[in-house]
């Protein structure tokens, strides 16, 4: 909406996108076996269409290549796409519901994907279904359900009322809590890869999971894109925004929709990984004004970024023992958080 | 232009909060609707640009019923100030102006240069063109709500709502603000619809008033007609005197004390 003034942008994106390049390379050069700068990038250039011809890959040891392109690729993609999505869909929360404490867990998806995954764990399913694991699938499932329940208890006044859709979610994800701590203990032996995937992990990256997230990710980063005129307006109020043209229900449901997709997706593959939706959206508002326009595409570069960055720390830092992610992001995420609270000396906080 | 309201109802569940209201407003006239608390007039007004659809009646603009309008339709016609703004972010006030633009912009369009000018055209108008780079949420009570005119009026709209829109403003803010309002009505011909509690400002401002009680309107016209010490009685209970200034001149209320 800001009609003046698009100069800094263009830098701003710039940067981030050069901080997202040398994140990418830098993470796949680490691990258990390291491979060179000099190797990493010949191994992806010769991935590249235009240029994989003038690529000489006779002096790298295949394996390096394998563990780049099998391994480690898979988990760096899909660290960037659930990062991005993660926190677009927490700017578009922040937006939509007023609130600089919304993520996009607000609604209890993330608890309806952990007990989903609880069940499917509890029952000892280890099977396959087109590609994916039956525990993803699970909760998937399990988000879905939240988000409908959540939605209908909302709805049954008629109008979708922010407080109550907050509230009712807030009391959906205390139920499943509740059912996730009686599984556990009925499940002794599943406790520990219960409570492991809810803290969120990138071990099961695979190309055919990247191959539904990415659309996925990418259709609703345009969507999101041609509703930030309207998030803007919203975060005025309901009242405000029907005066100015505004459907409010109807761009409220697709929107909530679609960021519910998005993170049911996201949890369904990689577990809950906190903060990100929360702090990246309010670190970028701090470049990037409140203006959505910028914010979505400015916090999914940045989430991208991040996420990257604490998958690989979660890799490398207690190695071979892998941290979950959800930890690191948290670890690391709640200081800078702070720093820049303090920093800024605005008022972005309630 | 015209709008007409015929025989509306509105209930919040099983309370019915508006009566059948039938009224008819006039182009460039500044109308106040006045009454006690719960009367139904934030409910009126609410219907009138389309957040609360009213259970019977209709709502025309120049014939056309506002509730088979599409949203952005009815808020070219319509425009809206709220009480209370709380904007959670910091949008600077060139931006919440320019939100005003929305219902004439696609989509995917960025602001148009008509666009831009009447965005400055409503800053230069609410004398907020100084302040346009701030931050909504750094400026005082009465310059956010000029703000919010600035915006309604960047709207373009021929009509333009305002609940109370002074009602936590002190005495020089209040009268900036009607101030306003009220050339909005006189100089550029727009129909100003507004819920005052203060009645002296009505009787100051006000070319018609609208007394409301209990759901239905109880009188309308003048305020010379309408704020007179019989009706007050009737609707607050609250005894008043009134001093008339001139004859055809404003009337001032001044409740009476009850100890």
């Amino acid at each position: 909406m800001v009609y003046e003034g698009k100069k800094n942008f263009f830098i701003k994106y710039m940067i981030l996108i050069v901080i997202l390049g040398v994140v990418v390379i830098i993470s796949a050069c680490l691990g258990a076996v390291k491979i060179s700068l000099h190797d990493t990038i010949l191994i992806f250039a010769s991935k590249i269409p235009v240029i994989k011809n003038s690529v000489d890959l006779s002096t790298i040891n295949s394996n390096n290549e394998s563990i780049l392109l099998t391994l480690r690729l898979p988990r760096i993609l899909m660290a960037l796409l659930v990062g991005s999505g993660l926190s677009m869909c927490g700017a578009v929360f922040q937006g939509i519901f007023k609130n600089p404490l919304a993520d996009p867990y607000i609604l209890g998806i993330s608890s309806g994907a952990s007990l989903g995954a609880a069940i499917a764990i509890a029952a000892g399913t280890q099977a396959l279904f087109l590609g994916f694991g039956l525990i993803s699938i699970s909760a998937f499932i399990g988000a879905f359900i939240v988000m409908f329940l959540v939605y209908f208890i909302a709805k049954a006044g008629g109008k979708l009322i922010t407080n109550t859709l907050i509230l009712s979610g807030v009391a959906v994800s205390f139920m499943c809590q509740s059912f996730i701590s009686l599984l556990i203990i009925a499940s002794k032996e599943n406790t520990t890869r219960i409570v492991f995937w809810t803290m969120g992990s990138m071990t099961s990256a695979n190309y055919t999971k990247l191959l539904v997230m990415l659309p996925i990710i990418f259709l609703g980063f345009l969507l999101l894109m041609s509703f930030s005129k309207d998030i803007n307006i919203l975060s005025s109020g309901d009242e405000t925004a029907v005066s100015i043209g505004i459907n409010v229900n109807k761009v409220k449901l697709l929107l909530l929709s679609l960021c519910s997709l998005i993170t049911a997706l996201s949890v369904a593959f990689c577990g809950v990984i906190g903060f990100v939706g929360l702090i990246i959206p309010h670190a970028v508002r701090l470049i990037s004004g409140p203006d959505h326009k910028n914010l979505i595409p400015l916090s999914a570069l940045a989430g991208a970024i991040f996420l990257i960055s604490c998958d690989t720390l979660a890799r490398l830092l207690l190695a071979p023992t892998e941290i979950p992610i959800g930890a690191i992001t948290a670890v690391f995420g709640a200081p800078f958080f702070i720093y820049l609270l303090v920093k800024s000396k605005r008022k972005v906080f309630l | 232009m015209s709008l007409v309201i015929d025989n509306l109802h509105f209930s919040y569940g099983s309370t019915e909060v508006l009566k059948g209201v039938s009224s008819y407003f006039e182009n460039s006239t500044f109308y106040a609707i006045v009454g006690p608390n719960g009367c139904g007039k934030s409910t009126l007004l609410k219907c009138l640009y389309g957040y609360l659809s009213p259970g019977e009646g209709t709502i025309k603009i120049n014939n056309h019923n506002i509730m088979k309008m599409s949203h952005r339709k009815r808020a070219m016609n319509i425009s809206y100030v709220a009480q209370s703004n709380e904007i959670s972010f910091d949008f600077a006030v060139k931006d919440i102006v320019a939100m005003g633009r929305n219902p004439y912009i696609s989509r995917f369009a960025s602001l148009s240069d008509t666009d831009i000018s009447h965005i400055h055209d409503a800053l230069e108008k609410t004398s907020m063109t100084e302040l346009k780079d701030k931050s909504i949420n750094e400026l005082s009570g009465g310059e956010k709500q000029r703000a919010f005119i600035a915006r309604a009026l960047a709207q373009d709209t021929e009509i333009i709502l305002l609940d109370e829109p002074v009602s936590m403003l002190d005495i020089n803010h209040q009268i900036e603000i009607m101030d306003t309002v009220k050339s909005l009505s006189l100089n550029h011909h727009r129909t100003i619809i507004a819920v005052l509690h203060d009645l002296n400002l009505a009787s100051l401002y006000a070319d018609c008033v609208i007394l409301m009680n209990k759901g239905s309107i109880h009188s309308i016209g003048s305020s010379s007609k309408v704020l007179t010490k019989e009706n007050i009685n009737s609707v607050y209970k609250t005894e008043v005197d009134i001093y008339d200034t001139v004859e055809g001149m404003p009337r001032f209320i001044v409740p009476k004390a009850r100890i």
